[in-house]
């Protein structure tokens, strides 16, 4: 991997930590940084952050980290776990958990959707009875007549 | 000792040692998700025992649910890298690494053995010393918490890794989650972006499920496949389990784990993630294998686990003897007493002695009942690696989800543990260490309370972290462990042969 | 007090009035609707193991022992803020369901003043306040005041000279140290409140000789009371109890300071349910009171019954809303 990854990490950890820090001292307002009060620990910390991400975006260190053989992996992923949560209430715990199994399994490289289907029904229902019938805690039932 | 042996007499009846085995089961496989750790198995299952009329069967089913949860937990850190709850993080650091070269099997060794070697000893000590420690955990004051947290933060810097920016970016990372909320002393708002959920803080749990459940799978995709099944090593020996050498490498960590989770799950605010990492830290810097390492060495393994359970005895101590909780899982037991008008406190023991024994006793047999039950099982959970990557992880991001939701009922809670989560992918990336971050989320908030603490109760004065001798003497502690790496190479260069090989005192290595 | 409100009570469950306001309500002579249709869900805006989580659940299985309700009753725990996040989703997600309760309590009204909650407890549908326990105020062994008369002049002389602990920042604990500062003429802002996570740490702040006073539950501190560790000086309630210590503990009105406040909890309704629905739930909750098992339930935990339902338990909300609020603002907490 080269250099410029690790600059790239550098440039956003050192704009987060300064907008962080801003945000710091918006929330004190005209109220007081005193050490005892509530406001010195997040000045501190981002002041902390930025510095430290200023250090590492001027000397980054090379990362020997594995190679990524599948660059969009990762974001379908995040894509499929966002659309899964904002379902869960909806469509229902058993029925979305079924399908996103059934889709992540793909994105993670599997293409035995006949075995996922047989894994991900039984896993997701047999969840939300355990849970529901024998922990009583309750799990969005959403369209099934569960 | 009598009360202690009526205490077994009650508890080895055949149907409270059902209860205990029931516990045992149920706490490893619920212990097993990621994001549900012993607190919360505990709390879950607090309803069913509404129905038990005797108070003795459920303190014993919880001992069991306890232990089975604790171990549950050590069980996904060593196998998936998907520790439930902050106690078994450092227990991931070597024994996922451990599994990685098919070692699980003595990792999962260990650990169970550690455990019950761990739990039986501070057992001990709860019954024979609970009241004087009890009394000298108290004299602690706000700022010898400050002290302590100080001395922590300094003697687990080995977390931190090869690179001291990267590893000082993750600390600071924790740190900045641990002041997102509703700031406790005051309760003015911090980081919250006018998010309620975010009011209340970034849970510990959502951390550590999005940091390392959510995140590994995310690294995995992008990692793309990996031979799905790991050759075992044997590792022959006694049992097959552990070899002679492992053995040899495992009993001092134990004992020296036990000597740590005992005394810091006895303070109030101590709890059991501090004790688990500085023995961490301690093996890795007296080890002989120090090259091990980072690539599974069964010290990191072994002393983490005995502090980890160890705590929980320790743990017991403030809870009987004066009522105080000092982790989550005694929170919830303390409810759980209370449920059944049991009130903990200086004359619990004198009151309810029959409960107090049983309760004890219960903690011996849960200890022996989750070695009988696990030791044979270890085959079972090592299979799981055998399980084809996609199908695994998915399965992993179902429960890591499930975990989150079934907590907080609230959909944000689970879109900021995928956020967390999609940190936790960069940091692997960039190979940034991830225990610092956690060591950031617990040490923080602790280190900040107690210091306002002191000086409100001070009035504002910074003497009150010199005036008192106890404060002063653990600053002056951590001061020391700061500079004591730096001592054999300053003296060698005042002698001006600073080329001469120096043998080093190192806590942290730097690159 | 109490006869007022039960007088009330029997007003409420005849014909209930629009007290949810925009609800919009066609009659002003409800008829009691057939309730519970379908499963009950109660809400408990906190995690389990904890007392409101208690509370919804010993309502559960009240509502199926004494045979109240045919139909299924859930529990459900919405973490975070003081409840507050929990009381978010009943004014949105669940407006207009009667089928969705949620519990509720002092700690509340509280937290939706210091996190500047944008929904607060006027929005929802008020049915009973349940329970209450009192707060007790107490002192090591050691100390020199003898009781709250002796510590109130101490903090007179010298407001900063006396440390206050309990629990969270604008809970019941310090609402109670600012009401108390206030009727004994001392500036709320002069007070140095230490504030912890929980009663737990407060004892322990308490032994190690950081505070001067704990301010908690009156159960919290009953076994080290019991033991000679701490002294009890006075109860927050109406009128002395035993707290520990084996005799009656004088109230803070006996030590000649004006004031009462009781850690009370309750049940709420979403916003926007039909006035019939109102009742109906009301109904049901004041069967559950009468029940046997409610009352054996109460004495098992150790609650007090604090009863008012309808329109009382409404005006009671308001009342108290609007009481903590001024205290919160003149103690500092919130500006």
């Amino acid at each position: 991997m080269t250099v410029s990854g690790p600059r790239v990490v550098g440039a956003v950890l050192l704009v987060c930590g300064l907008l962080l820090g801003l945000t710091a001292v918006r929330e004190a307002g005209d109220g007081s940084l005193a050490v005892d009060g509530p406001r010195f620990a997040p000045l501190m910390v981002t002041v902390l952050w930025s510095g430290l991400a200023l250090v590492y975006l001027l000397q980054p260190s090379t990362v020997d980290s594995e190679p990524a053989n599948h660059k969009w992996a990762p974001v379908m992923l995040v894509g499929a776990l966002v659309a899964y949560v904002l379902l869960l209430e909806p469509v229902g715990f058993a029925l979305a958990s079924a399908a996103f199994f059934v889709g992540a399994a793909r994105i993670l490289g599997s293409r035995q959707l006949l075995r996922d289907v047989l894994v991900a029904v039984p896993l997701a229902f047999g969840v939300y009875l355990s849970f529901t019938q024998l922990l009583d805690i309750r799990l969005p039932a959403g369209v099934l007549p569960l | 000792m009598n009360d202690l042996l009526s205490g077994f007499a009650t508890v080895l009846s055949p149907a409270n040692l059902l209860f205990a085995a029931i516990g045992v089961t149920v706490g490893t496989f619920v212990g097993v998700l990621p994001g549900i750790g012993p607190a919360l198995t505990i709390a879950l299952l607090l309803p069913i025992t509404f129905s038990l009329d005797d108070p003795v069967g459920a303190l014993i089913m919880f001992a069991g649910i306890y232990y089975g949860a604790m171990y549950g937990g050590s069980t996904t850190s060593i196998l998936l890298n998907t520790p439930g709850e902050s106690a078994s993080v450092a227990t991931s650091i070597e024994g996922h690494q451990m599994a990685r070269r098919g070692r699980a099997r003595a990792a999962l060794a260990t650990a169970a053995i550690g455990s019950f070697v761990a739990g039986t000893i501070s057992t001990v000590l709860l019954s024979v010393i609970a009241a004087p420690v009890a009394s000298l955990a108290t004299s602690f004051r706000a700022a010898d918490y400050f002290a302590l947290a100080v001395l922590a933060m300094v003697c687990v810097t080995a977390l931190v890794g090869r690179s001291v920016v990267r590893g000082l970016l993750s600390l600071t990372f924790g740190l900045f989650l641990g002041v997102i909320g509703i700031d406790s002393l005051t309760g003015q708002s911090r980081f919250a972006f006018g998010s309620l959920e975010l009011l209340d803080g970034v849970g510990i749990v959502v951390v550590i499920v999005g940091l390392f459940a959510i995140g590994e799978t995310l690294h995995a995709a992008a990692r793309g496949d990996e031979p799905s099944t790991v050759e075992h090593v044997g590792s022959g020996g006694l049992l097959g389990w552990l070899s002679r050498e492992d053995w040899r490498r495992s009993w001092k960590p134990w004992l020296r784990g036990t000597a740590l989770g005992f005394p810091f799950g006895a303070l109030p605010s101590g709890g059991a993630e501090l004790p688990t990492f500085l023995s961490y830290t301690y093996e890795k810097h007296r080890s002989a294998h120090r090259d091990e390492f980072g690539k599974g060495a069964i010290e990191g393994v072994a002393g983490p686990e005995a502090a980890n359970n160890a705590s929980f005895s320790g743990v017991l101590v403030p809870l009987l003897t004066l009522g105080i909780p000092t982790s989550a899982t005694a929170a919830v037991l303390l409810a759980a007493f209370q449920i059944f008008n049991v009130q903990p406190g200086p004359q619990l023991f004198e009151r309810s002695p029959e409960l107090v024994w049983a309760l004890i006793a219960s903690l011996y047999v849960g200890n022996v009942l989750l070695l009988i039950l696990n030791l044979p099982l270890i085959g079972l959970w090592v299979s799981v690696l055998r399980i084809p990557r996609p199908v695994l992880h998915s399965a992993i991001l179902v429960f890591a989800t499930l975990g989150v939701y079934a907590v907080s009922n609230s959909v944000v809670e689970v879109l900021i543990a995928y956020g967390i989560g999609v940190v936790g992918f960069f940091m692997r990336r960039y190979d940034f260490p991830l225990a610092p971050v956690i060591l950031g989320v617990i040490l923080g908030p602790l280190m900040e309370e107690q210091f306002r603490r002191a000086l409100l109760i001070g009035d504002g004065n910074l003497t009150v972290f010199v005036t008192r001798p106890l404060t002063a003497v653990i600053l002056a502690l951590a001061v020391l462990a700061l500079v004591a790496p730096y001592v054999p190479k300053l003296l060698a260069k005042a002698r001006g042969r600073d080329e001469a090989p120096v043998k080093k005192l190192v806590f942290a290595e730097e690159d | 007090m109490r006869r007022t409100a039960a007088v009330l009570v029997a007003g409420v469950v005849l014909g209930s009035v629009a007290a949810c306001g925009d609800s919009g309500n066609d009659s002003a002579k409800a008829d009691t609707v057939a309730y519970p249709t379908r499963t009950l869900q109660i809400m408990a805006p906190a995690g389990a193991g904890g007392g409101w989580d208690l509370t919804a659940r010993t309502i559960q299985k009240t509502l199926k022992d004494a045979g109240i309700v045919k139909e299924a009753v859930e529990v459900t725990n919405v973490t975070g803020a003081a409840g507050t996040v929990g009381l978010a989703q009943l004014a949105t997600k669940h407006r207009g369901d009667a089928h969705q309760l949620m519990i509720t309590g002092l700690v509340m009204v509280g937290g939706i003043v210091t996190n500047k909650s944008a929904v607060d407890l006027a929005q929802t549908t008020p049915i009973a306040t349940l329970t209450a326990e009192e707060e007790v105020i107490v002192v090591p062994a050691a100390s020199p005041h003898q009781n709250l008369k002796d510590l109130v002049a101490a903090f007179r002389a010298d407001p900063a000279s006396v440390k206050w602990g309990g629990g969270s920042a604008g809970g019941t604990d310090q609402i109670l140290v600012g009401l108390l500062a206030k009727a004994a003429g001392v500036d709320p802002k002069k007070m140095k409140y230490v504030a912890y996570s929980g009663g737990g740490e407060t004892k322990a702040g308490l032994l190690s000789g950081d505070l001067t006073a704990a301010v908690s539950g009156a159960s919290e501190f009953k076994d080290l009371v019991a033991a000679g560790k701490v002294r009890a000086l006075a109860v927050s309630g109406a009128k002395g109890v035993d707290v520990g210590g084996g005799s009656p503990v004088p109230t803070i009105k006996d030590n000649g300071f004006d004031v009462e406040l009781l850690n009370w909890r309750g049940i709420v309704a979403p916003p926007g349910i039909k006035a019939g629905e109102r009742a109906a739930v009301v109904a049901l909750l004041d069967k559950l009171h009468t029940s046997p098992q409610w009352q054996e339930a109460m004495k098992q935990q150790g609650w007090s019954d604090f009863y008012r339902s309808g329109d009382a338990a409404k005006a009671f909300y308001d009342s108290e809303s609007a009481r903590i609020r001024a205290v919160l603002v003149e103690a500092g907490v919130v500006s």
